[in-house]
């Protein structure tokens, strides 16, 4: 079924970047993968109607709004008190792989996803304003004050870098 | 001096290095998911209404307002948005441009239509959840982030709306378009749209019984207060 085969090429070759991105802001593999693959069966129940409409970006922003939702934290939270889990119960790459990681969740949550959307996944400026429901002109600043932060906390960063935007 | 950026180098590494423990649960996964979605919803639907029925609804949350409707079904202007099946989250947060309010002021009971006598009371909360919006396609249900139901009582009435801007040369933004829903019992969730041409501006979406503006003063990125329910603003694409 030609609906079917969309759908699994679909989530074949959009799954990956959007759980790397999760991860970075959230990380926890399992929750990145969590959220992805909830946004993933939204996207299936609703695959008719939004295959022809941009359903990466359906999938992102549903994804990122379950990420950030403050619902979902609370009710991982109760999760992982009740079952007793600790986050290292997923295998991750090594800490000194992913120091980026560590220095990202300096950041405030909204420009934290700014940085993702811009650098990772390179998302314009503009899109990534419309992803967050801010105005561009806050996005640019956001990322011009993440890069400054993170010439502070990365070896190696020079701060003249923190000028690109 | 290399035009290598070091934050993107540093992004992709990360990226690398994340791929070998990503295990996606899969396409199958999915469906079943869903299937499992399909064929329990059903059923919860059935004992919600039945708890209605024998007049405990009060305890029951969404009460007041019947399931959400399966979102897999084919987009018409009365069909809820995904809801969460899992009680998770729906699209949005705070970080996210759906953002619930707790409307105070936004649920309004229609006079001449009291609360049933004898019927257990149903909250009014008047809270309006934007659960998707894209270039052509705006869904806004009676519910709260949460909740998979929606939550609106006989009688009662939500007025909200959705309004986008375009930018005038002087920055300010005059009215592109607009309309006006009331969400009842009946009809707890509205699925719209719109195609914006031109100088693109501010979108909201507004709870309660605001008039529609038809100006927005240049450098104004508040226009409704605490009474917008969902905010996307933009700078001018034209400016």
């Amino acid at each position: 079924m030609t609906g079917h085969r969309d759908f699994a090429e679909f989530y074949g070759a959009v799954f990956h970047r959007l759980a790397t991105s999760l991860y970075v802001h959230t990380r926890d593999l399992a929750e990145a993968q969590d959220v992805v693959q909830e946004a993933m069966v939204r996207a299936l129940a609703h695959w008719p109607r939004i295959r022809d409409d941009q359903p990466e970006a359906w999938v992102r922003r549903t994804a990122w709004n379950l990420a950030t939702s403050r619902w979902r934290r609370l009710r991982r939270g109760f999760e992982l008190v009740t079952r007793g889990r600790i986050e290292e119960t997923t295998a991750g790459p090594e800490p000194d792989r992913v120091a980026i990681v560590a220095a990202l969740a300096l950041l405030p949550e909204r420009q934290r996803q700014a940085v993702i959307l811009h650098y990772l996944e390179d998302l314009p400026v503009s899109q990534v304003a419309e992803i967050i429901g801010v105005a561009e002109g806050t996005v640019k600043s956001w990322l011009h004050r993440a890069r400054t932060t993170l010439a502070e906390q990365l070896s190696g960063y020079r701060a003249e870098e923190a000028d690109r935007v | 001096m290399s035009d290598r950026d070091p934050l993107r180098d540093a992004l992709a590494g990360t990226a690398d290095a994340v791929r070998p423990y990503l295990n996606p649960p899969g396409v199958e996964a999915a469906r079943r998911t869903l299937r499992r979605r399909r064929q329990v919803r059903p059923v919860l639907a059935a004992v919600v209404s039945l708890l209605a029925a024998l007049g405990l609804s009060t305890f029951v949350p969404g009460r007041g307002g019947p399931p959400a409707v399966d979102p897999t079904a084919p987009p018409n202007p009365t069909t809820s948005p995904p809801a969460s099946p899992s009680a998770s989250a729906a699209p949005s947060g705070t970080p996210s441009p759906s953002v619930t309010a707790s409307a105070v002021n936004g649920g309004a009971q229609v006079p001449g239509s009291p609360q049933p006598k004898g019927s257990p009371r149903c909250v009014k909360r008047g809270e309006v959840w934007v659960d998707w919006v894209s270039s052509y396609d705006i869904v806004i249900s009676a519910r709260q982030e949460w909740e998979p139901f929606h939550h609106i009582c006989p009688g009662e009435t939500i007025r909200v709306f959705w309004v986008w801007y375009v930018y005038e040369p002087d920055g300010s933004q005059k009215l592109y378009d607009s309309q006006v829903f009331q969400l009842t019992y009946a009809k707890p969730s509205v699925d719209t749209g719109v195609a914006v041409e031109g100088c693109r501006g501010d979108f909201y979406v507004v709870k309660g019984g605001r008039a529609v503006r038809q100006t927005i003063p240049a450098g104004d990125r508040k226009a409704y207060g605490g009474d917008a329910v969902y905010t996307t603003l933009f700078d001018n694409p034209c400016g």
